[in-house]
């Protein structure tokens, strides 16, 4: 019987090559091997996807922080026109522009003029040029065309209706007299006056009869 | 002066508008206004008052403090209260420059020696005169006095 057909015969001969335990120690090698190999993958996964998850969560802070340190403006100055038609300015130390909301500067010692020659000034505020928005706080300090003056923590202007509104407690004084309230709204352009809450004024009424003896 | 003493007059109320076109000043809710030692609380208080231009066609000079006071409007469970009497009303209206006040309404004056009740009373502040009426259509004026010391008469 030649080579070839002596081949084919092994090949159908029931191979006993290993022992049992040679048999044995294979399989456990293989799971051994096995186990390496998942365990490879995983780390390798974790050595890929792991900086990306935290460079999401740290990166939150550093957005936030670069979106406070936009551009920022020396004496700005910022115009338009109420609904009234009537031109407002606003101007400040500085202005800095938000990276990722366009409309909204941060300003240092804004000062806004509403032309019907009232001034509000503050030591902070925000402006938001979209929804002609102006936040003011810490020490905001009114004066409006009818010689009112009035002081409070925080206001809230409504540029383009040429509204306040405030709900820390204000004081002021005008020509009726002094005044102090919980909370106040400004409306038609300082026209009227609204207080509310635990309101106190006090009128100085001057005779004019004793005001010609002065 | 609401009463025999001048300086400045207080008042405090739950809400307050300041109306400088119309300059009047509206204070609503728990309305208490006091100069020295009288008083006048009301559910609602207009004060009206002298424009800077109108005082000064008045040739009221303006000295930085109030424009005059010109009016002072009270509506609603009205109360004014001096320390001699308490009189209570619906209305009342003081009038700074003629210091009159005039209240309307079940007008009910109690003093130390009685009780008036009427429709109309109107007080002349300087002269700390009282014109009690019952408002005419019939209408009366009622008082009851008390007799101190002496006995009843039987």
């Amino acid at each position: 019987m030649n080579a070839i057909t002596q081949n084919k015969m092994q090949l159908w001969e029931p191979r006993r090559v290993t022992t049992l335990t040679q048999a044995r120690f294979r399989s456990s090698l293989v799971g051994l091997l096995r186990m390496l190999f998942m365990a490879g993958i995983a780390i390798s996964a974790g050595w890929l996807i792991g900086p990306v998850v935290v460079h999401a969560f740290t990166s939150g802070a550093s957005i936030q922080e670069n979106s406070v340190n936009g551009v920022t403006m020396l004496n700005p100055r910022f115009s338009g026109r109420d609904e009234n038609g009537n031109a407002f300015t606003l101007t400040a130390g500085t202005a800095q522009r938000r990276i990722d909301e366009l409309d909204v500067v941060d300003l240092q010692q804004p000062v806004l003029e509403d032309g019907l020659g009232g001034v509000v000034r503050a030591r902070t505020g925000v402006y938001d040029k979209g929804k002609e928005m102006l936040t003011l706080t810490d020490n905001v300090h009114f004066v409006d065309a009818s010689d009112y003056e009035l002081t409070t923590d925080s206001a809230v202007v409504f540029i383009s209706e040429n509204r306040v509104v405030g709900s820390t407690p204000l004081r002021g004084e005008g020509p009726l007299g002094e005044f102090r309230a919980d909370s106040y709204e400004v409306v038609d352009g300082g026209k009227r006056t609204i207080l509310i809450g635990n309101v106190w004024t006090q009128i100085v009424s001057v005779d004019p009869d004793e005001e010609g003896d002065n | 002066q609401l009463g025999n003493s001048r300086g400045p007059i207080e008042i405090t109320a739950d809400r307050f508008e300041l109306d400088d076109v119309k300059h009047e000043a509206i204070y609503q809710g728990n309305v208490d206004v006091i100069q020295g030692q009288s008083r006048i609380r009301a559910n609602k208080v207009v004060v009206s008052y002298w424009s800077k231009e109108s005082q000064k066609e008045r040739a009221a000079a303006a000295t930085g403090s109030i424009g005059a006071l010109k009016e002072i409007i009270a509506t609603g469970e009205v109360y004014y209260i001096t320390p001699v009497e308490k009189v209570k009303a619906e209305r009342g209206v003081y009038n700074a420059e003629k210091e009159r006040i005039t209240l309307s309404g079940n007008v009910l004056v109690t003093n130390a020696e009685g009780v008036i009740a009427g429709a109309h009373l109107v007080i002349d502040i300087p002269k700390g005169r009282y014109n009690m009426d019952g408002g005419g259509l019939g209408g009366r004026v009622t008082s009851v006095f008390e007799s101190v010391g002496e006995p009843p008469i039987q």
